[in-house]
């Protein structure tokens, strides 16, 4: 549940809802720079601003710390609400509400930042993938999620790179108070020396057997493999078409 | 329910590398005279040559057969693969 400042909820009930006249007039006189009306404006809608914090709110966010952040939304509508084009201040109001939410949550989110529209498209993502999962039965493609959504694939691929969630080693995790970085098997060499040892003289050993090939078999092993010995030598390593293309 | 297969061939896509008839080809050119089954044999005869090292190296017998089943395994020609593309890195 969501607890709610004591200063917000006594601004609340000292704010009743405004009429669609009375909120004309204030918008009126807070355009001309009226601050008491401007004031009156804005306390008078902060019912919106919780009403769209709580719809936003997730746990790893404050929620009054959202509020706060909801609340720089709301006054900057105030600030650019244009009574005279005859629409309802709620209406204008929620955009920017919403907006700074959004923003707000985005920066909480992750380690790093990622623009708020990337993680919007982020989510129209899922969206689609889990949807034409349910109808096809398989996971889709970059291509096919690129062509439902009207982006293109290269786009999308970057998107998804882009807000890959990233866990911290030291992060407590919910089952137990060990952290990732206790459950992580150690594979310095410190750890299990006798292994370490044996890996590296299986290796000795096989690089050594690898002398014994002749220049013949080496060269068609490598050459099979796609193992470039020298990156200028098209002779003996031609260019495929894709990289002829990519050149 | 598919059954889940062990990996049967070894693809030279994973590599970028060539098929037979091209290293056939390349290997013409350069005056090795062969064909696209010369060309699998050496390679085979090359891992061939690897697994009896190490296999002698670690006092191990196998039988000529043996040694061509492993030589031939994807998995051992991946390892052996990845091993000189090591090497390479470390010239």
């Amino acid at each position: 549940m969501t607890l709610l400042n004591k200063e917000f909820s006594d601004i609340i009930k000292n704010n009743p809802l405004l009429t669609k006249i009375q909120e004309f007039e204030l918008s009126k006189k807070a355009k001309n720079g009226d601050l008491k009306a401007r004031q009156k404006l804005v306390e008078s809608n902060y019912r919106l601003v919780i009403s769209i914090s709580k719809k936003y709110h997730r746990n790893n966010v404050d929620f009054n710390d959202l509020l706060q952040e909801s609340s720089t939304g709301l006054l900057k509508a105030v600030d650019r609400f244009d009574p005279d084009l005859g629409y309802k201040f709620s209406t204008y109001a929620c955009w920017w509400i919403k907006q700074a939410a959004l923003s707000y949550i985005n920066e909480q989110t992750g380690s790093f930042k990622v623009p708020t529209h990337s993680r919007m498209l982020y989510s129209k993502i899922r969206h689609k993938v889990d949807q034409l999962e349910l109808e096809t039965g398989k996971k889709p493609t970059i291509k096919q999620v690129a062509e439902a959504l009207e982006e293109s694939p290269k786009k999308i691929a970057y998107t998804v790179k882009a807000n890959k969630q990233s866990i911290s080693y030291d992060a407590d995790t919910s089952e137990d108070v060990l952290s990732l970085k206790d459950k992580l098997p150690d594979e310095s060499f410190y750890s299990n020396p006798a292994d370490v040892l044996e890996k590296k003289e299986l290796m000795r050993i096989i690089k050594q057997n690898l002398q014994k090939l002749s220049p013949k078999e080496d060269k068609i092993i490598r050459l099979r493999f796609g193992l470039e010995e020298d990156p200028g030598n098209t002779t003996d390593f031609p260019l495929t078409q894709e990289m002829k293309d990519y050149l | 329910m598919k059954a889940v297969r062990n990996k049967k061939y070894v693809t030279t896509n994973n590599y970028n590398g060539q098929d037979y008839r091209t290293i056939a080809n390349i290997m013409t050119s350069s005056g090795d005279k062969m064909n696209h089954n010369t060309v699998r044999n050496i390679i085979t005869r090359g891992f061939c040559k690897v697994v009896k090292g190490i296999s002698s190296d670690y006092g191990v017998k196998y039988s000529a057969e043996e040694i061509k089943r492993i030589a031939q395994s994807p998995d051992f020609q991946d390892s052996i693969v990845e091993i000189m593309k090591g090497g390479l890195n470390e010239k």
